[in-house]
């Protein structure tokens, strides 16, 4: 009975159901402007979007997607009405942020977009190639070394003295001597970051731009950073009680690599899940290393003592060995890329000649390890001697390592210059109406520009008066990038900052008007590399 | 139970899939005709472009259409545009070889807050086949235009030319 009951209600009940979708105006919804407005570029991550529409909306699909393609649902975070405001999450990246979204209009018709804007500059460009003044590149190459070595000879031989064994009073005073350089050093480096980042000469290095500037950069959280750690370190050998010596040593051990993780070429290569953490386990293990190699010289000229400190050392040292080759493997083979006649450009020499030095200085270390240690820790005077000068050699070609590495900050990386020698995206779409060749160019994720050669089935050219094309990549829930075309001399329609975030499966439709009361429609779906 | 909500929302699915485009998009009022027979058009503007008033509509009267003719509207200047048909067309024994290819309603307000309707009718030849026959028609406003052109029949299409699905008659002409 009840049952029968309830299917006589159902056509009822559908009905308001009906009504009850499309109820209110009864137009499709029309966005009518957002905050920021779209291709902005903001200084600052803002802490809502704002998207207007001309009538009521209720938001259906809000996604966030940041500048590494990483993609989060902010549906809950989003109001409905006429104004659609979205609140954003505090971490936002520096780079180009998308918001798609996807709103039910009044009557019911669901309408969707793509809002673009970057934070700080826009992402996936090209990466630049400056030319710095060398004297500005050969300041900026000796702070970054002086830097370079009071962290991993100053600050690397404090955390020696807090965790294996405590500093001499020779060691100390030339740890806090090479500690102190790298103070003065650091905010220096700053300036010289704004100043070659703004294209200024050295003397305007007194003035107060280049310092804001380098204090903007991501450089400038790096080198602050580092000056807290230093002065961590700093503090550390300041003969306090073994407890805050070790807390301060290890906070510094903490403080570097994480700091280096969040500037510099390495850091920024993709997949950042990757980069960053290697980048973290390199510096770390690599300032264990080079951090015991003075304390130890000095160490190895006393007669006593030594045998301790040496036999702790050399049971930890090779996990820090095997921590550094593995990530600076994996390091290596993200910043080469693929492509290997990229590998002869000035950061692959650089590269070389590192390798080759780390093989000599790696050829000490096991020799000290494995041939000098049993006897020096037996008290032979011989081994002791030829330790003493294996050890100064170490401390050399790590200063050359470092120098040279510091020479990286002017190189790019292989990878970087893929990406500016990349092949536009090509496509033909034919169709018995009309015919487009389109490039998008680099044909990477990030910003884009398309051009258009339009003509008829038959080859010949047209002039339409409209011509307007979208981006999906429904696969992944991007909605629409919207933008119109603009014909110019050359006879191509074009449209420039696309910005298509993440590679895979994408979608272009052409709507090409070719008379007030003719429209054409091309698409065809692409991979985008 | 469960029987019973799914033919209740495969009643609402359906009510929504056919009237919720009709008051999206400019529209027909009768979505089919048969062939040979006499059509009045009722061509419905749901909304201004974006949110500004339409003051001009133009219906383009494609080749098949013929001997078209257009209701006069109060507060709206009306106004044909004639030109020579590609085929030649009998009615009522008469010989048509040019007549109305364009009707424009201008100078008129229609806020987007409102609704109207534009009155035209004609007749289908006799000669077109089963299927979409598109009446491609443009709302102009102050500032910009809606332009409901596309005659792609793609499910997602933004902008989608008004539209009757022409069958075949059972009888031919009247």
């Amino acid at each position: 009975m009840t049952c029968l009951r309830f299917r006589l209600l159902a056509p009822i009940l559908g009905l308001f159901l009906a009504l009850l979708t499309q109820s209110g105006a009864l137009a499709h919804a029309v966005l009518l402007s957002t905050a920021p407005s779209h291709n902005a570029v903001v200084a600052a991550a803002p802490q809502t979007v704002v998207l207007t529409f001309n009538e009521p909306v209720g938001a259906m699909a809000i996604s966030l997607i940041a500048p590494d393609g990483v993609q989060r649902d902010l549906i809950d975070a989003a109001t409905s009405g006429t104004d659609v405001e979205i609140v954003l999450p505090e971490d936002l990246d520096q780079g180009t942020h998308m918001i798609s979204w996807r709103v039910m209009s009044g009557d019911g018709h669901p309408v969707g977009g793509t809002l673009v804007f970057s934070i700080g500059m826009p992402t996936g460009t090209p990466a630049e190639v400056t030319t710095t003044d060398p004297l500005v590149a050969g300041v900026i190459w000796a702070s970054k070394t002086a830097l370079y070595l009071a962290l991993f000879l100053g600050l690397g031989s404090a955390i020696f003295g807090a965790f294996i064994t405590p500093l001499s009073g020779w060691a100390q005073l030339a740890t806090g001597t090479v500690i102190f350089v790298g103070l003065c050093a650091t905010p220096v480096s700053i300036g010289l970051q704004g100043l070659d980042a703004l294209g200024l000469d050295l003397a305007d290095v007194l003035g107060a731009r280049p310092w804001q500037t380098g204090l903007s950069t991501p450089y400038g959280s790096t080198a602050s950073l580092l000056l807290v750690a230093l002065s961590c370190a700093a503090l550390s050998l300041v003969k306090a009680n073994a407890i805050t010596q070790k807390l301060l040593a290890g906070a510094a051990w903490l403080i570097v690599p994480l700091a280096l993780v969040l500037s510099g070429h390495a850091s920024t290569a993709q997949p950042q899940r990757l980069s960053r953490p290697a980048v973290f386990v390199h510096i770390g293990a690599i300032l264990f290393w080079t951090g015991a190699l003075l304390p130890l010289l000095l160490i190895l000229q006393r007669p006593d003592g030594a045998a301790h400190a040496l036999g702790r050392f050399s049971s930890l040292i090779p996990y820090s060995v095997v921590a550094i080759l593995i990530s600076g493997l994996i390091l290596g083979f993200i910043q080469m890329g693929p492509d290997m006649d990229q590998w002869l450009s000035p950061y692959g020499y650089i590269l070389v000649l590192k390798l080759g030095l780390l093989t000599i200085l790696l050829g000490l270390a096991i020799w000290n390890r494995l041939v000098l240690t049993g006897p020096v820790l037996r008290g032979d005077v011989v081994s002791t001697g030829h330790m003493r000068k294996s050890i100064s050699a170490e401390i050399i070609l790590m200063v050359l390592i470092l120098g040279l590495v510091a020479g990286w900050r002017f190189t790019p990386p292989p990878r970087a210059l893929t990406l500016v020698e990349s092949e536009p995206v090509s496509l033909h779409i034919h169709t018995s109406q009309a015919m487009a060749d389109v490039a998008i160019t680099p044909g990477q994720a990030g910003t884009n520009a398309v051009s258009i050669y339009l003509s008829d089935g038959d080859f010949l050219p047209i002039e339409p008066l409209e011509v307007a094309l979208s981006f999906a990549a429904p696969e992944v829930g991007i909605e629409a990038i919207r933008a119109t075309a603009q014909l110019e001399s050359d006879g191509f329609w074009y449209a420039k900052d696309i910005t298509l975030p993440v590679s895979g499966e994408w979608q272009v439709d052409l709507e090409i008007r070719l008379s007030r009361f003719e429209l054409v429609r091309l698409n065809q779906a692409f991979t985008l590399p | 139970m469960i029987r019973t909500f799914s033919i209740a929302a495969l009643a609402a699915a359906t009510l929504s899939a056919i009237s919720l485009p009709a008051h999206a998009h400019a529209t027909l009022e009768v979505r089919e005709a048969q062939i040979g027979s006499t059509y009045r058009a009722v061509m419905r503007i749901p909304h201004g472009c974006g949110t500004e008033a339409t003051h001009t509509v133009r219906v383009q009267i494609p080749e098949g259409f013929f001997n078209a003719k257009p209701m006069p509207k109060a507060g709206w200047e009306l106004e044909t545009v004639t030109g020579p048909y590609e085929n030649t067309y009998v009615n009522h024994g008469t010989e048509l070889t040019e007549g109305v290819i364009e009707i424009v309603w201008s100078g008129g307000h229609l806020p987007n807050e409102w609704y109207d309707e534009f009155i035209f009718r004609g007749t289908f030849a006799d000669s077109l086949e089963p299927g979409r026959f598109y009446f491609p028609t443009i709302q102009e406003c102050a500032n910009g235009e809606d332009a409901w052109i596309d005659t792609s029949g793609e499910a997602g299409a933004s902008h989608p030319a008004p539209s009757v699905t022409l069958t075949q008659g059972t009888r031919s002409g009247h």
